[in-house]
C-alpha cells in the first residue's frame, strides 16, 4: 500500500461567526508507512488532536483543510468528502475518555455487536466474536462484562471495550488520542500492552496522540513533534529523546524530567495567538536559542538524521538527560 | 462506621513516627477518620461508599506531605474533609492542638482560615465573568476580621510570594494562562496566612512546560514560609519530587507510609512496587503488575483490598491487614512486614 497517511504543510482553518478564523493546524508534515508506529507529540492546543480528526473525517463543520496535500491509505485525498466505509473499518479511532464514547443505554456486548456489524460481521456470530474479542484483551470473565453496562464497569475497563470496538473491524490504521490519559497509571500500562499486542499481530499502523513522553516511547518507534500548530521535528524516538534538534523539542524533554534536589524547568512564555498563519518560527519569542533571524525567515525543514527539523538553529546533540535512555 | 479494620483500637495507624525531614511539630493531627458517601434511593436504604476508611495522618510543620493513589481512592476526599468543604466525617482532627470541627458549616472564621484548600482546574475555580481580583479580595476581607491585616496589604504579600503583581489582579481568568492561574489559586490561598495548604492535583491540568514553574513555587514557599502541606496526585513522579513523606492510598486505606527517598528506593507494599512499575522513575527492585480490575465499586474485600488484583494474595489475605509500623514505615500488607 505504501504510505498509509501522507500530509504535506497541512493548513486547517475554522470560520467563526464575526471573528477572524483561527488557524490550529499551520503546517503540519506528516507521513506514516504501513506497519510504522509513530506519536504525535505536543502541549494542549499544539493541534493534535485535529490533526487526528482530519484523518478521520472528524473535523468539525466550521473546519476545512485549507491548503497542503492530504492522502489517506493511499489513494483518499482528504482535501475532497471524507470516503464512505473508510472510518470505523480501515481507520480506528481511539479517544481519551472511554466513558462518554461508549453508549450509556447498551450493553457492553450490544455495542461490540454494533460495531461488528459495521464490520460486516454475520448477525448470528456477533456475540460470539464481541466475547472473544474481550477476552483476547485479557478481560477476566468476559461473557458476563459483554453483560453490563458502561455505569457497571470501572473506567479502565471501560476503555478496554472501546479498544475493543475499535479493532473489532481489523483497522489498517489506528488513531489513538490521548488512549491512557484518563486512566490511573497502573491501567495505563495495561492498556498501552493491548495496544502493542494487537500492532504485533496485525502489523496494523498507528498514530498514537500524547502529551505524555513516557507514554510515547513505550509504544512508538517515531514521532512528530507539535507546537502551535506546525510539525517542528520529527524523527526517531530514541534520537528525539537522547538528542533532540528543535530547541522546543529539548525544552519539552527537559521539562518533563523530575530529578530531586535539582530545580524543575519549565518553558517561560505563553503560547502564540492561531489567529493568523505564522510563516516565521511559532516558538522564538520562548526560545534560548533565538536569534534576530528567527523573525524574518520563513521556515522550511532541514533534514536531519532519519527525520527533519523546522528550526534556524537547531540545538547541539545534548548528552546526561536523566532517565531518557535510548531504549 | 465500626472499627472492624482495626481491632488494636481505633488509632493504630500511621501514628507520624515518621522520621521528620521536616521534625518540627505536628500541625495537624488526624486521627481514625471516616467517611462513607451513602447514594440516595427512592425507595430502600442507599448504597454506602466508604471513601475513607479509619485514616490517621500527621502533618509536621515546613512539611510537604504527599498522598498518592488512584481515581476513587478518596484522596480528594481526604482533603475536602480536612479542609472542611465536604460533609460531615467521622473521627477526630486537631490543627496546631486546638479540635477541628468535621461536621460541615460549623467551623469558626479562624478555623476556616487555618486549613486552605487549592483545586485541581485554577479555569474551574475563578469566576470566568469577575476579575480574578475579585476572589482573593473576597478571602482578603474575611482574613481581615480574624486576623486584622488589610486588605490591600494581604493582596500584595499574596500575589508577590507566588511571583506575580498587583496588575494581574485586574484581568479575567480567560487573559491569564494556566500557570499564572495555578499561582493565583495558591496565592489565594496564602491570603489568610493558613496552617495547613491542602493541593489537590496542583499540576495535573497544567502542561508539563509549565508544572515546574508550579512545584518550584511550592518547594520555594516551603522553604520562604515554613508552610506546611499536603499535596495530592495520581503522578508518583510528581509527589516523589516534591514531597518529603509520602502516604500511599488504595480503596480509602493507606496501604503504605515513609519518607519519599525510602519509599522509592524500596517500595514494600505490592500496590506501592506497582506505581514505580508503572511510572517514569526507576523501576523498584521486584517490578510488579496488577491484574486487570474488575472490582464491583461498592463491594469492598472484607481483608486486603488489592487482594483482588493482587498478584501475591494468598489465603491469609482476605482477613483484614493492620497498618504495621516499624522506623518511620508503616505497611498494611502481612507478606511486605519483613521488608520493614
Amino acid at each position: 500500500m505504501g504510505e498509509v497517511v501522507s500530509l504535506s504543510g497541512a493548513r486547517i482553518r475554522i470560520d467563526r461567526k464575526g471573528l477572524p478564523p483561527l488557524y490550529p493546524v499551520q503546517n503540519v508534515d506528516l507521513s506514516v508507512g504501513a506497519g510504522d508506529r509513530t506519536a504525535l507529540v505536543g502541549e494542549s492546543g499544539c493541534g493534535k488532536s485535529l490533526t487526528a480528526r482530519l484523518l478521520t473525517g472528524l473535523l468539525p463543520r466550521n473546519a476545512v483543510l485549507e491548503k497542503g496535500s492530504a492522502t489517506l491509505l493511499g489513494q483518499f485525498d482528504l482535501r475532497k468528502d471524507f470516503p464512505d466505509g473508510v472510518r470505523g473499518r480501515r481507520v480506528a479511532m481511539i479517544f481519551q475518555d472511554p466513558v462518554s464514547v461508549l453508549d450509556p443505554m447498551a450493553g457492553v456486548g450490544t455495542q461490540i455487536g454494533r460495531a461488528l456489524a459495521a464490520a460486516g460481521v454475520a448477525r448470528a456470530d456477533r456475540s460470539r466474536v464481541a466475547v472473544d474479542l474481550l477476552g483476547s484483551l485479557h478481560i477476566p470473565a468476559p461473557d458476563e462484562v459483554a453483560r453490563k453496562y458502561p455505569h457497571q464497569l470501572s473506567g479502565g475497563m471501560c476503555q478496554r471495550v472501546a479498544i475493543a470496538m475499535a479493532l473489532a473491524p481489523k483497522p489498517d490504521l489506528l488513531i489513538a488520542d490521548e488512549p491512557t490519559t484518563s486512566l490511573d497509571v497502573t491501567t495505563e500500562v495495561q492498556v498501552l500492552d493491548l495496544l502493542e499486542e494487537y500492532l504485533d499481530s496485525s502489523g496494523a499502523s498507528l498514530i498514537l496522540i500524547s502529551h505524555d513522553l513516557n507514554v510515547v516511547k513505550r509504544l512508538a518507534g517515531s514521532v512528530t513533534v507539535m507546537y502551535a500548530g506546525q510539525s517542528v521535528e520529527y524523527g526517531p524516538i530514541t534520537d528525539i529523546l537522547s538528542e533532540p534538534a528543535h530547541p522546543y523539542s529539548r525544552d519539552l524533554v527537559r521539562s518533563s524530567v523530575l530529578n530531586r534536589g535539582e530545580s524543575a524547568y519549565s518553558i517561560a512564555g505563553t503560547l502564540p495567538s492561531i489567529e493568523e498563519v505564522m510563516p516565521t518560527c511559532p516558538y522564538r519569542s520562548r526560545c534560548s536559542e533565538a536569534r534576530s533571524p528567527c523573525s524574518d525567515t520563513v521556515l522550511g525543514q532541514s533534514p536531519s538524521a532519519g527525520g527533519f527539523v523546522r528550526c534556524l538553529f537547531p540545538v547541539k546533540p545534548m548528552h546526561g538527560n536523566g532517565d531518557w535512555k535510548p531504549e | 462506621m465500626t472499627d472492624h479494620d482495626s481491632p488494636t483500637g481505633p488509632h493504630d495507624e500511621g501514628m507520624g513516627t515518621g522520621p521528620g525531614v521536616a521534625s518540627g511539630p505536628v500541625v495537624l493531627k488526624v486521627r481514625g477518620l471516616s467517611k462513607t458517601y451513602t447514594t440516595k434511593r427512592l425507595i430502600g436504604s442507599g448504597k454506602g461508599y466508604q471513601a475513607l476508611l479509619n485514616m490517621s495522618l500527621d502533618l509536621r510543620a515546613g512539611e510537604i506531605l504527599g498522598v498518592v493513589g488512584e481515581s476513587g481512592c478518596g484522596k480528594s476526599t481526604l482533603g475536602k474533609v480536612i479542609a472542611g468543604v465536604e460533609t460531615t466525617a467521622t473521627g477526630s482532627a486537631e490543627v496546631g492542638g486546638q479540635p477541628l470541627d468535621l461536621a460541615l458549616g460549623t467551623r469558626s472564621r479562624d478555623q476556616r482560615r487555618q486549613v486552605q484548600f487549592v483545586y485541581q482546574s485554577p479555569r474551574g475555580s475563578f469566576n470566568p465573568a469577575r476579575r480574578v481580583g475579585a476572589a482573593l479580595r473576597y478571602n482578603a476581607r474575611l482574613a481581615r476580621e480574624v486576623t486584622g491585616e488589610p486588605v490591600e496589604g494581604s493582596l500584595e504579600r499574596a500575589v508577590t510570594s507566588v511571583g506575580l503583581g498587583m496588575q494581574h489582579l485586574d484581568r479575567y481568568p480567560h487573559e491569564l494562562s494556566g500557570g499564572q492561574l495555578q499561582r493565583l489559586s495558591i496565592g489565594r490561598a496564602l491570603i489568610t496566612r493558613p496552617d495547613i495548604v491542602f493541593l489537590d492535583e496542583p499540576t495535573s491540568s497544567l502542561d508539563v512546560s509549565i508544572r515546574g514553574e508550579i512545584l518550584n513555587l511550592l518547594t520555594g514557599l516551603r522553604g520562604s514560609m515554613g508552610l506546611s502541606m499536603i499535596l495530592v496526585s495520581h503522578d508518583l513522579d510528581v509527589i516523589s519530587y516534591v514531597a518529603d513523606r509520602i502516604l500511599v492510598i488504595y480503596l480509602g486505606q493507606i496501604v503504605e507510609e515513609g519518607t519519599a527517598s525510602d519509599i522509592v528506593a524500596r517500595p514494600a507494599h505490592p500496590y506501592t512496587r506497582a506505581l514505580l512499575t508503572a511510572s517514569s522513575l526507576p523501576d523498584p527492585a521486584e517490578p510488579l503488575e496488577l491484574a486487570v480490575d474488575v472490582r464491583d465499586a461498592s463491594v469492598v474485600p472484607t481483608g486486603c483490598r488489592l487482594a483482588p488484583r493482587c498478584p501475591l494474595a494468598e489465603g491469609r489475605c482476605s482477613e483484614p491487614q493492620h497498618l504495621v509500623a516499624s522506623d518511620g514505615r508503616s505497611v498494611r500488607c502481612w507478606k511486605a512486614e519483613s521488608a520493614l
